[in-house]
């Protein structure tokens, strides 16, 4: 390969795992410093296009339900902007909304019981049952998943904001203690039809993602062994956390100190 | 009045998608505009059409980039529908903008007004593969077109900001 065809494809994917690339990148100086000015130049663009959301829009959603088609027709072509404001709907007098948004769970609700993983995990086998590799519906769901963002799985030493942390973790009823390493990414997203937090860490051994499964339970640890990537899914509480890399290596990295950080409340 | 049960489980529905998704639905809004008030309404508008065809998102775990589709075509609709007058480059450079920012930083500062400058082409692939984590499959899909375009025009982004900033040739 030469150096046009790398710059052709590394400036398409800074964070390629494409071996020809990383083996071109080993060779050759030029193509590693090119490798490392995109990387660095998506680690700048990600912080700069992490804009704020408004609060309006972070507000609890109004009752859809409530209302019609035809409310909503005549609401639109009545507006002089020919935009119906979401505002403007909470405004006649709709009921609210799911409260649970609101919750504050990183810091622990006052109701709650916290389950301290730690605890939990001494009476827990922590080596993985092997599986057969199709065999768990929740298994493929979650590697399914893991293809959908395949940009988060990138080596960075930005670390995502605790108030971006907090707001992916506290929908889901979680809070880690202490991250096992940097967290370079935090989303949340739906995975096997519940809001889950997706958080990618960046271990000693390469980035890893773990993905918080308050409401998947498991009976006991579940290796994942497919498509390319491997992992295990471990009982926490009355949930599950599902650490999944590329390598062995990678996942053990951060296995342990992931699984004694992490509580889900109840 | 009480809602009918399958009202409240679309309800249920629609929030718990819309909520996990809204942030990476304003932000993507706001690079397509730069705009932050438009954004907001490109969102809004969004989510109300969303709530609108709800039932033709089969599953949820399509639902970031389908919500992502109904939020680009918003976008053109609206841009289409109030025939927004052109804006001058310099002005929209020098207006205030909401990120996160908060001490002076050169280098930012000049990668904001080089994404600000680039060609929206070129900004919209990029903001869906590094923000928003897309494979290039996916941000194919949302944009309607080939793989490979995708690909040339990540690259062509990349190219041009490196180009920007005057890095140097990593080549020599």
């Amino acid at each position: 390969m030469n150096f046009e065809e790398f710059e052709k494809r590394i400036l398409a994917d800074p964070f390629t795992t494409d071996p020809q690339c990383l083996e071109q990148a080993k060779r050759s100086e030029a193509c590693a410093r090119l490798q490392r000015q995109a990387q660095a130049l998506d680690q700048q663009l990600e912080a700069i296009m992490n804009v704020p959301c408004p609060p309006e829009l972070l507000e609890p959603m109004p009752d859809m339900a409530a209302l019609s088609d035809a409310d909503l027709d005549s609401e639109r072509l009545s507006a002089d902007d020919n935009v119906v404001s979401l505002g403007s709907i909470r405004n006649r007098g709709q009921s609210g909304p799911a409260a649970r948004w609101r919750v504050p769970v990183w810091a622990g609700v006052a109701a709650s019981v916290a389950l301290v993983a730690a605890l939990f995990l001494r009476e827990q086998p922590v080596e993985p049952v092997p599986t057969m590799d199709t065999g768990n519906a929740l298994v493929a769901e979650l590697v399914e998943h893991m293809s959908h963002e395949p940009y988060a799985m990138r080596r960075a030493d930005t670390a995502v904001s605790d108030t971006a942390l907090a707001s992916v973790l506290n929908p889901a009823r979680a809070s880690v203690d202490e991250m096992p390493a940097l967290v370079s990414y935090a989303r949340s997203c739906i995975v096997n039809g519940r809001s889950v937090p997706h958080l990618v860490v960046q271990g000693e051994a390469g980035p890893v993602t773990l993905l918080l499964l308050p409401d998947e339970s498991v009976d006991g640890p579940i290796s994942i062994m497919q498509d390319g990537i491997e992992g295990v899914l471990l009982p926490v509480g009355n949930g599950s956390i599902a650490i999944m890399g590329p390598d062995k290596a990678s996942v053990e990295a951060v296995r342990d100190q992931a699984l004694a950080g992490v509580q889900f409340d109840i | 009045m009480p809602q009918p049960a399958n009202d409240r489980a679309r309800q249920r529905r629609f929030d718990r998608l819309v909520s996990v998704y809204r942030e990476d639905m304003y932000r993507y809004a706001y690079w397509l505009s730069h705009d932050a008030q438009l954004a907001q309404d490109v969102v809004q508008d969004a989510m109300l059409r969303a709530w609108r065809s709800l039932d033709a998102l089969r599953e949820d775990e399509a639902a970031k980039p389908w919500l992502l589709t109904i939020v680009r075509r918003e976008n053109a609709r609206f841009f289409e529908r109030k025939r927004l007058e052109t804006v001058d480059i310099d002005e929209l450079v020098g207006a205030p903008t909401m990120h996160l920012a908060t001490e002076h930083d050169t280098d930012r500062d000049d990668l904001v007004q080089s994404m600000q400058t680039l060609e929206p082409e070129y900004r919209e692939p990029l903001v869906l593969q590094v923000l928003l984590g897309h494979s290039t499959k996916e941000i194919a899909q949302i944009m309607g077109l080939s793989d490979g375009a995708v690909l040339t025009r990540l690259h062509r982004a990349r190219k041009k900001l490196i180009a920007s900033f005057d890095l140097g040739d990593p080549a020599t």
